[in-house]
């Protein structure tokens, strides 16, 4: 059994919640620079979809130093929010806000589709970017062997699979800030046998698409009622499989367990490199701190 | 769902006359191109005056010279380098020293210099006349005719520098394109103007605190007299106090007067416009600590009158202008003459924003 070190560290394995959340939701994203930098280009992928989960009911972006903002869908119909800030600045502050009414899952309980219905083609085809390797997973021998060890009796339905490689990261990982960092790749997670929900992910989708199951980088938020004092929050990671005859559905490798009404959805992407919250480029000496924070609270 | 954005920032109204970009290097080369051209015409006047005048005491000691003289000499701050270099500060040394030596930044010869240097750096931004003016006069500097026109007569070659000042400020006036580079022009000349009005007038502290038996003497009103030519303002004095030259009044006119063009109050009002244009404010509204204690004294010009400043000390009063012009002034070089060194490297560095890992 691996010792309890945050928040991030589940509790019994739990009852998915069903019950509909409005959540408040703000994060606070600000750079402090080495003196004045300029030609600051960015984008922000910060506001929360809209779906059968979860409808975002109010969405506030504010950019300080004060500039024009425009919004397009990527790829994969995330909303990106562009800015640029082109005059000398020496700090950036990003502020998005919003409001999240979540809903419970109404597509019933999650299809018993066995693996061999993900040889179709077309299903190859359609999620061939989920299938294969990406910046920050990479499907080497190391993620073989650990997708052999999680599955040890092969593949049973899709859904079961996937639970069964959330419990063998969840019970072989020790949760661990500051272990790995922003840009700790799957197969380092392997070795050091620690990291955070980013890390998590990434491992997961490794041994998914080993597995042959379309899987992608969830990032957003979720309620934290277990808040240990003086605790730092910032936004969580998930992953979501591809079930054929039944859609994407998310799970949460870091909590063991399948998301539900606490979670807010923000983009997907094939890893964390495709949906950063807040990047861009911009010239100067560089970046002296960097500041976070994210709050969650419970409307009703 | 709905998105809110903050308003971009307003752009402020300006009143420049026009909104040409206008580099710090060239601002800087037109002021100081001004203000030693102003510099050394005062010089000029101030020397030619105190000459003249000393042709009335033909009879004075060497402490009488010196007592006279040293006072000039500290009007201009340069005691200190005049008798690193003379022994004695005599008729001779110190004009000699004031309107030749090269070692002296505040003489004639470096004010000119300097002039031209900067009047070189910018020749493609001024009038072929006011370029022609300048070099002119610097190379008639430069040769061995100077020297002998100042020997045979200092008069003649004091003359001739005011000449020079005052063909390039009418030049100024009539072939130079009225863009942000006039009003530096114009900062110069009147920052310069008011800050020798202020100096000429406190000679009179230094030296002419006269003893007892001089006051309202001969000799007092000479020198008052004297005071007012060294700022060009005897006549125009004259069509206010047509009748004798009285301390008080002499002092009010170079202060309060705000028709003639080389009163404090009349270059401070000069430059509260030139100012005013350059920085886009609205009439009456100052942008810095230096512009706002600048706008406080010219408000304190119109209400305080020459009794409470004779009252509370004229030489205090007018060392007070000298600080806050010389704040001005600072403030004028740090908010447009100056440009900051580049870091190129910074400049060039393409940086990715931080990420922040999810946890």
């Amino acid at each position: 059994m691996i010792p309890h070190i945050s928040h991030a560290e589940p509790k019994e394995a739990e009852v998915p919640w069903t019950e509909p959340l409005l959540l408040s939701i703000s994060h606070l994203t600000r750079y402090t620079y080495e003196g004045a930098v300029q030609d600051s280009f960015n984008e922000a992928r910060l506001q929360p979809v809209s779906d059968a989960l979860q409808q975002c009911q109010n969405f506030r972006f504010l950019i300080d130093p004060a500039s024009s903002v425009r919004d397009y869908p990527d790829f994969y119909s995330n909303c990106v929010h562009y800015f640029d800030v082109p005059e000398p600045h020496e700090e950036l502050e990003v502020i998005a806000k919003s409001e999240v009414q979540t809903l419970p899952e109404m597509r019933g309980p999650v299809a018993e589709t066995g693996a061999d219905s993900l040889k179709d083609h077309s299903i190859k085809e359609q999620h061939f970017d989920f299938l294969y390797a990406s910046e920050f997973v990479s499907l080497g021998a190391d993620v073989w062997r650990e997708a052999v060890d999680a599955l040890p009796n092969g593949l049973d339905t899709v859904w079961a699979s996937t639970i069964a490689i959330g419990e063998h990261i969840h019970g072989n990982y020790k949760y661990t800030p500051l272990a790995t960092n922003v840009n700790t790749r799957a197969s380092e997670v392997i070795k050091k046998k620690q990291g955070v929900c980013q890390d998590f992910a990434h491992l997961m989708l490794g041994i998914c698409r080993t597995h042959g199951i379309p899987a992608r980088y969830v990032s957003g938020y979720f309620l934290n009622q277990h808040k240990l004092p003086g605790e730092i929050e910032a936004s969580h990671a998930w992953v979501e499989v591809f079930i054929p005859g039944y859609g994407w559905k998310g799970y949460d490798p870091t909590h063991r367990r399948e998301t539900d009404t606490r979670y807010v959805k923000l983009a997907v992407g094939r890893d964390y490199g495709d949906i950063r919250p807040v990047g861009g480029t911009f010239r100067g000496r560089g970046t002296r701190n960097m500041v976070v924070e994210v709050s969650v609270q419970r409307l009703s | 769902m709905s998105q809110s954005i903050l308003p971009t920032a307003q752009k402020p109204i300006s009143n420049r006359r026009d909104s040409q970009v206008m580099l710090s290097r060239v601002a800087n080369s037109l002021y100081w191109m001004s203000r030693y051209i102003e510099r050394s015409e005062n010089v000029a006047r101030l020397l030619d005056v105190n000459l003249q005048l000393m042709l009335d005491f033909a009879n004075f000691n060497d402490d009488q010279l010196k007592e006279h003289w040293l006072p000039i000499l500290c009007s201009a701050g340069d005691e200190e380098t005049f008798f690193r270099l003379y022994e004695k500060a005599d008729s001779e040394s110190v004009t000699e020293f004031l309107t030749f030596h090269e070692e002296n930044p505040n003489s004639i010869i470096s004010c000119l210099f300097a002039a031209r240097e900067n009047a070189r750096q910018v020749r493609d931004q001024i009038s072929l006349e006011m370029f022609e003016t300048l070099n002119e006069c610097y190379l008639f500097l430069k040769s061995k005719n100077a020297r002998q026109v100042w020997q045979s007569g200092a008069h003649e070659f004091y003359e001739q520098i005011k000449q020079y000042s005052h063909l390039f400020q009418g030049l100024t006036g009539s072939t130079f394109t009225r863009n942000e580079g006039y009003e530096f022009i114009n900062l110069g000349k009147f920052l310069e103007r008011a800050d020798k009005t202020t100096r000429i007038l406190d000679i009179k502290y230094h030296i002419l605190l006269p003893s007892v038996a001089d006051v309202g003497g001969a000799v007092d009103a000479a020198q008052w007299q004297a005071i007012l030519r060294s700022a060009s303002a005897l006549e125009a004095y004259r069509r206010f106090h047509v009748e004798d030259i009285f301390p008080n009044k002499v002092a009010e006119f170079l202060i309060f007067s705000t028709t003639f063009p080389r009163s404090i109050r009349a270059c401070m009002q000069h430059l509260d416009e030139d100012l005013h244009r350059l920085s886009g404010k609205e009439h009456r509204e100052y942008k810095s600590p230096e512009e706002r204690a600048f706008g406080k004294l010219i408000s304190d010009l119109n209400f305080i009158t020459i009794d409470e400043i004779l009252d509370s000390g004229l030489h205090e009063f007018l060392q007070k202008i000298q600080i806050t012009l010389d704040r001005l002034d600072d403030h004028i070089y740090q908010e447009y003459l100056y440009h900051p060194p580049v870091d190129t490297q910074a400049e060039i560095l393409l940086h990715q924003q931080q990420m922040q890992q999810q946890q």
